[in-house]
């Protein structure tokens, strides 16, 4: 009976102790898993934000790579570089002539005659993310060989003049925009010469007759073309980008608006964009950068030979 | 805890179904999971593996590239002799086959489809056969051999090259590619090239360790674009003057109607000023001055000609267009809204590029004293391959760049727009016409001495070399130069062979000029005086002091011809036998209206000398002879060929009195002054005249006659150098006035140690300026033959001193009588074409048959006329013994006489020729004359006019190759582009039209070694054969088609190697057939020249212009793979390689990397 007593008894409930301990116990699986899980979900969003972030950077370096594998460097000023002027952020705009396909274009007079594309790359302001947000963009152009229906038939020079004013401007007589990277905040482009120095604009062009945006400069391909005092000619391009992931785009924008412009821009010899951000990141204080903003953004760059 | 499948079936009875249920959902879950991983890892890593092995092949596509461009430097070096002179060598093509890229087995075979095609892979075909010429400096090729698998086949996984893929450049002529003719695949591994390209397991085995891994493999093929027109450049728009694109200069002055496919002008037109040059062709004048050749400066001019048209011609608001790849040219011809259509792909590119620099060394032609060839890289030659002319010491060019040492000591051909900075009176400093540090500049007292070595000196240049002001007396050869460019005199005589100057008579019979003319840099410097004088648009001769010696250009003005010793009796006072020295003028050019300044006011000055009239049967030995008033005439304003007396222009030089019969009378400082309208000198002295003035009282209207004549005049009687009176003794005075009849025995004769000195000159403005000269003139042997008698004297002819050319007196000066008989068929038959005994020098440049009867003289017609006669033969003498021409003219027959005017064709087959001092023969300008006897300037049928005189340009030259109008102060020699013994074709390839851009590269420009025959009639048809007939323009067909034709086989199987070959192999082979329009035209030096004009400034035959049609593919074996056919593609790109690589230094001097859109 004792022990039926006993065993009812013990079947009745749990003593205090029994309960502290439990629920210690629960709690510290509770906080485990609880850290645990919350360890892994940063630890995915984190991998998240990088993997979005490196995707857009490789799709756009992938895509600007693809028009400059196509880029007619004969002929006179086939290609214009937009300097820091034209954007208060310090970012680079870049348009050239390419055989590239522009593109959404269906018309049928346009395939029929078309020759090649004039091609830009600029940070615009895009307004169709839920906010406004200073993104890279890729702007194109269709060149057609003779007049068909509202599509152009520019000379060579036109061509230039237009695509100047559309990259300094933001005008679009000769660029049709689109987002290229939802999180690409800044652009960049340094240019390597033929004497292996970088630079951070390209050499003066000669005699280039055509009167563009005081902002943008043809970008001397020989020797020739150049009216550099050493006759330096461009052989390559630098490109960098900063990117954020959406998420932390979204929030970083409704903290401050104006920290890309913080990051500055290379302007010294031999600088690029990766190494002054990076250097510019360690030194940006809280009020001038965020912390999602510093934890999350990332610089990439990447090297284009002139064909 | 036990199992719950051993728990008793009563326990699980009991439990739910949840636990299997759950269980499946989880394994359900996991396999999904499982699965769309999986999946996306798949998609992920097709993805992955596509742009890598796109990427893979992009990395490999470059590689390629640069093993093909290695290969073919290694094709230039296994065909050359190397020099290598501080690190830079230059490679000296063993051959002129061994000078362009070999062909393959396909094109070598196939025939006229293949004409574009050079180089395929194929398992029989590497990049070149190392056998001759191209066996040197044991140079193998990296890209030897190929598969046997053709692009055609199917890959392991099914992807193929098909024939039509290869077709896509559109360069075979009518005709593409067969499956079997396709190009094989070559194999990469991972050291390159693979040196097996049959199977073996090594291709599969990955293993790290295993280099012959196949990695990859690419199939090409490699066209000739070098002979292609430059669509981007050539053509023209409508309404342009004939003679315009007849002057040619610019591949923009070919006539794209004759490239089928474009086939029209209209056609032309509508791509050319409707869409390539949009801003450049809206007006003619836009559309030369683009092309360097407009009447103004014009603010196209940088884009168009100082980039050599690599560059769009832009303004401020509008530019030209331009096709940017050959992708672009064959979407505008499928487009086919420009006039161009597909037919015309084989025959155009859009990519031409040439280093503009001389490749020309001498060659020693057979028989020659100097071996040429030797000597080329021998420092103190005169005439040296130019790119092994190497820079001894730095300096800056005058492009801005600096020179190093061992680079060629010519970066770039000398430009002949630099011409235009030497004004009448000095530097001209209007307008950009040369370089400083690059900069078109105006040119300054400095640049003109770096370019030329001139200094001005008040009234003429002197030529002092690079620095000080002093005049030099050599001119320096290109091995002794250091430390800067040579100038335009040092490349004349680095061009011009140097035993083909200084050619001498080898006496001074009748003029001492011997020893200047003996000095070939004398020549030279008058050589180059007479090309600025072409250049120039004034009528005032170049004049440049150089080792104390005025040396002369040529202009369109009367020069001295003939110096008659004249005596004659007054009917009313047939005692007195007065006696003069008559001087004739002729200016032997073309004629043609002198435009730019001109002088119009000349007299013949007699500067020294000692004169008198003898007789040993004169009864009066005490009269004192007197000079007569010196005559003067001019147009009139009513007429043009009119003369008129106007004594009061010239004050009457006063009798000098004392003198006594036996006094020896100076005509120092005596001269027979005249004036010509503004603009007419060339016009009175068209044929030889004597000069004259009009008769006193005599009728003042104009003849009737409108003949070519353009000094036919009325009553006129002689004027000349007055030099004293003798009295007859027993003459029967029955001969008057008229038939000329002096005493007998009378003479006239200078004193031995005073010989005569006569000056041509002309007022510049501020001084009497020498133009024409004949120096220390002896009158002995002139009393010989018969006495002096007139100048058409029917039965004792006078005598007279004549020099060859009246330009020169190179060969001294020839004793002549005139031969004038009325009997003669050729006064009353103006049909008569025939040789007739002694035809001489007046039968070479007589004018056509209606103006043989020339009686500007006046009535009688004995006096007038170009002059029948002939060269004075010593009856028996020795032809060395003192009668001229003597030792400078081979007379192998001497009978009928020695005709000095045979010296302008200057052939062996002929009585009277010369060798130059290297003991080369080389012709005269009527060269191609027909006929035995000697009829080198006049021209070869009446309907061809005056076309074989020389010509004076009188405006910047629109080809190098007119230079060929300058004197070459040889008789009836101008420079040479037209005989294979040409001394003088190099300039040719050491000048050019205009600068160069710093780079040295230019595009426009084609290979004349070309097979496509139709590119080379565009740039032949419509060249101005007759600079003075605008319809003189080679027509298409026939003769375009037909020259092309004879280019074409002329270099099938030895190909030109310079430009300075167009002149010597080129222009020989020339035919009647050639010209068939004007079949005439062949055999006269101009218009056969008209050929070499067309080619020689679009002309290249230094840089190899390559468009490399590759298709690359990364990949790999398959493990199973077991022949070479099964290769597994992972990635694939196509380039077409645009290349411009200098054959002389190996250097690529433009490339141009097309990705191929398909």
């Amino acid at each position: 009976m004792k022990a039926t007593r006993i065993t009812r008894k013990f079947h009745r409930g749990f003593t205090l102790i029994e309960l502290l301990v439990a629920m210690v116990l629960f709690t510290i699986i509770i906080g485990l898993t609880t850290w645990a899980v919350g360890s892994a979900t940063d630890t995915t969003s984190a991998a998240e934000k990088h993997m979005d972030a490196s995707g857009q950077a490789r799709a756009f370096l992938d895509r600007l790579g693809a028009d400059l594998n196509t880029m007619i460097t004969e002929g006179g000023v086939t290609a214009l570089y937009c300097g820091n002027n034209s954007d208060s952020s310090g970012n680079s705009a870049i348009g050239f002539i390419c055989r590239a396909r522009p593109h959404a274009n269906s018309d049928t007079a346009v395939n029929q005659n078309l020759r090649g594309a004039v091609v830009g790359y600029q940070v615009r302001d895009t307004e169709d993310l839920g906010g406004t947000f200073p993104l890279v963009s890729r702007g194109d152009g269709a060149l057609l060989y003779k007049n068909s229906g509202t599509h152009a038939d520019y000379r060579f020079g036109e061509i230039m003049k237009n695509t100047a004013d559309d990259l300094a401007r933001g005008s679009e007589k000769m660029l049709n925009w689109q987002t290229l990277g939802s999180g690409i905040i800044r652009f960049h482009l340094s240019f390597l010469l033929n004497d292996g120095t970088i630079v951070q604009e390209p050499p003066a062009y000669k005699n280039f007759g055509v009167k563009i945006d005081s902002s943008c400069k043809p970008i001397p391909f020989r020797a020739e073309d150049s009216a550099d005092t050493k006759g330096a000619y461009v052989v390559g391009l630098i490109a960098g980008v900063a990117v954020l992931d959406t998420k932390t785009r979204d929030s970083a924008f409704k903290i401050n608006s104006t920290f890309p412009t913080k990051f500055g821009r290379p302007e010294r010899e031999g600088e690029t964009a990766l190494a002054v951000w990076n250097k510019k990141l360690r030194t940006l204080g809280a009020t001038e950068i965020s912390k999602p903003v510093r934890a999350n953004i990332r610089f990439y760059e990447r090297i284009y030979t002139v064909r | 805890m036990i199992p719950y499948a051993f728990k008793s079936p009563r326990n699980a009875r009991h439990q739910p179904g949840a636990a299997l249920i759950i269980t499946l959902s989880m394994l359900m879950l996991v396999a999904f999971v499982v699965v769309a991983f999986l999946a996306r890892t798949s998609r992920e890593a097709v993805l992955v593996n596509s742009a890598a092995g796109g990427q893979k092949a992009d990395i490999l596509a470059n590689s390629v590239a640069e093993l093909i461009v290695a290969d073919l430097k290694s094709e230039m070096r296994a065909g050359s002799k190397e020099t290598t002179t501080s690190d830079i060598t230059i490679l000296q093509p063993s051959s002129a086959i061994a000078a362009l890229p070999s062909r393959s087995r396909l094109s070598a075979a196939s025939g006229a489809p293949f004409d574009n095609l050079l180089k395929q892979s194929g398992a029989s075909d590497g990049m070149f056969s190392t056998t001759a010429p191209r066996n040197q400096n044991n140079v193998t090729p990296l890209i030897s051999t190929a598969t046997s698998t053709a692009t055609i086949k199917p890959s392991f996984d099914g992807r193929v090259v098909s024939a039509s893929r290869w077709d896509k450049p559109q360069l075979l002529v009518d005709g593409n590619f067969s499956d079997n003719e396709v190009p094989n695949w070559v194999l990469l591994n991972r050291l390159g090239v693979a040196e097996s390209q049959s199977w073996n397991a090594n291709l599969r085995d990955r293993a790290p360790t295993n280099d012959n891994f196949a990695i990859g493999r690419f199939a090409y093929n490699i066209y000739d674009v070098s002979g292609l027109l430059d669509v981007n450049v050539a053509g023209s728009p409508a309404g342009l003057d004939s003679a315009e694109i007849g002057r040619k200069g610019s591949l923009g002055l070919a006539a794209l109607a004759e490239i089928p496919g474009i086939a029209s002008a209209a056609n032309a037109d509508l791509f050319v000023r409707e869409w390539r040059n949009k801003l450049t062709a809206a007006t003619p004048e836009d559309f030369l001055s683009y092309h360097g050749f407009g009447k103004t400066t014009n603010p196209y001019y940088n884009f168009g000609l100082s980039n050599g048209f690599q560059k769009t011609a832009t303004s401020a608001s509008d530019s030209d267009n331009r096709l940017l790849s050959r992708q672009d040219l064959i979407k505008l011809a499928a487009n086919g809204k420009f006039g161009i259509t597909t037919a015309a792909l084989p025959y155009l590119t859009s990519f031409s590029r040439a280093t503009n620099a001389p490749t020309w060394g001498p060659t020693t032609p057979s028989g020659s004293s100097i071996d040429y060839a030797a000597e080329a890289n021998t420092p103190a030659a005169a005439n040296r391959f130019q790119p092994n002319v190497r820079v001894t010491a730095s300096f800056t060019r005058a492009d801005g760049t600096k020179a190093e040492p061992g680079e060629p000591l010519l970066k770039t051909r000398f430009a002949l727009s630099r011409l235009a900075g030497l004004g009448r009176k000095g530097v001209e400093t209007t307008g950009n016409t040369t370089l400083l540090n690059g900069i078109p500049s105006p040119a300054s007292d400095a640049t003109i001495q770096r370019d030329f070595g001139l200094v001005w000196q008040t009234d003429r240049w002197s030529y002092a070399g690079p620095s000080g002001a002093s005049a030099q007396d050599s001119i320096a050869t290109l091995g002794s130069i250091s430390g800067r460019e040579p100038n335009f005199f040092e490349l004349l005589k680095a061009s011009i062979l140097s035993g083909s100057l200084g050619k001498t008579a080898g006496n001074s019979w009748l003029i001492n000029s011997m020893t200047v003319d003996a000095v070939t840099d004398n020549q030279i410097i008058r050589i180059g005086a007479c090309i600025i004088d072409q250049y120039d648009a004034d009528s005032f001769v170049t004049r440049i002091n150089f080792d104390g010696n005025d040396m002369a250009g040529v202009e369109n003005l009367p020069y001295l011809n003939r110096l008659f010793t004249q005596q004659y009796r007054l009917t009313s006072s047939p005692i007195n036998n007065n006696g003069y020295l008559m001087v004739e003028l002729w200016n032997p050019h073309q004629p043609k209206e002198n435009k730019g300044a001109s002088p119009t006011e000349f007299r013949v000055l007699c500067d020294k000398g000692r004169v008198r009239i003898n007789s040993g049967s004169v009864e009066d030995k005490t009269k004192a002879p007197w000079v007569y008033n010196y005559g003067a005439f001019q147009p009139s304003s009513t007429s043009e060929n009119y003369r008129n007396t106007d004594s009061s222009v010239t004050p009457p030089i006063t009798r000098p009195n004392g003198l006594k019969f036996g006094t020896w009378l100076s005509l120092a400082g005596s001269s027979l002054t005249f004036s010509v309208a503004s603009n007419k000198s060339d016009e009175l002295f068209t044929w030889p005249t004597l000069l004259t003035q009009r008769v006193s009282g005599a009728s003042a209207s104009a003849p009737s006659s409108s003949s070519n004549n353009k000094v036919v005049d009325g009553p006129v009687q002689f004027v000349g150098f007055y030099v004293g009176k003798v009295a007859c003794s027993s003459d029967t005075y029955g001969n008057y006035l008229g038939n000329w009849n002096p005493c007998y025995g009378a003479y006239i004769e200078n004193k031995s140690t005073d010989l005569l000195t006569f000056y041509l000159q002309y007022n510049d403005g501020t001084s009497w300026v020498s133009y024409s000269d004949w120096q220390n003139v002896s009158l002995a042997g002139l009393w010989d033959g018969g006495g002096n008698r007139g100048p058409g004297d029917a039965t004792s002819p006078a005598l007279y001193l004549q020099a060859a050319d009246p330009r020169s007196t190179r060969f001294g000066l020839f004793l002549n009588y005139c031969h004038e008989r009325t009997t003669d068929p050729r006064w009353s038959d103006p049909s008569w074409t025939g040789p007739t005994y002694q035809d001489s020098i007046g039968m070479t440049l007589r004018p056509d048959s209606t103006q043989k009867k020339d009686t500007r003289y006046g009535a009688d017609p004995q006096f007038g006329g170009m002059p029948y006669g002939v060269g004075l033969q010593p009856a028996g003498g020795p032809l060395s013994s003192g009668w001229g021409p003597s030792p400078m003219a081979v007379n192998p027959d001497r009978v009928p006489s020695y005709r000095f005017g045979y010296l302008a064709e200057n052939k062996d087959t002929l009585p009277t020729w010369y060798k130059d001092n290297d003991g080369i023969l080389r012709n005269g300008d009527a060269s191609y004359a027909s006929g035995a006897w000697g009829q080198p300037l006049e021209q070869v049928s009446p309907a061809a006019g005056q076309a074989s005189r020389p010509l004076i340009l009188d405006r910047p030259f629109r080809s190098v190759a007119e230079m060929g109008y300058a004197f070459r102060d040889l008789p009836y020699k101008s420079l040479d582009f037209f005989t294979a013994n040409s001394g003088d074709a190099a300039l040719l390839d050491i000048f050019c039209l205009n600068e160069s851009p710093i780079s040295a590269v230019t595009a426009g420009v084609l290979n004349p070694n070309t097979r496509l025959q139709p590119v080379l009639k565009a740039v032949l048809a419509g060249a101005l054969k007759d600079e003075l007939d605008s319809a003189s323009g080679l027509t298409g067909a026939p003769e375009a088609s037909a020259i092309a034709t004879a280019i074409t086989t002329a270099t099938a199987t030895t190909p030109l190697m310079n430009r300075s070959e167009l002149a010597t192999r080129i222009a020989p082979v020339l035919t009647a057939q050639s010209f068939s329009n004007k079949p005439a035209d062949a055999a006269i030096k101009a218009r056969r020249e008209s050929v070499v004009r067309a080619l020689a400034d679009v002309s290249n035959t230094r840089t190899w212009n390559l468009m490399v049609d590759l298709i690359v593919q990364s990949g790999r074996y398959p493990a199973g793979a077991s022949n070479v056919d099964q290769f597994s593609v992972d990635g694939e790109r196509r380039y077409w390689l645009h290349l411009a690589i200098d054959r002389y230094t190996g250097r690529v001097v433009a490339r141009s990397m097309e990705s191929v859109n398909e």
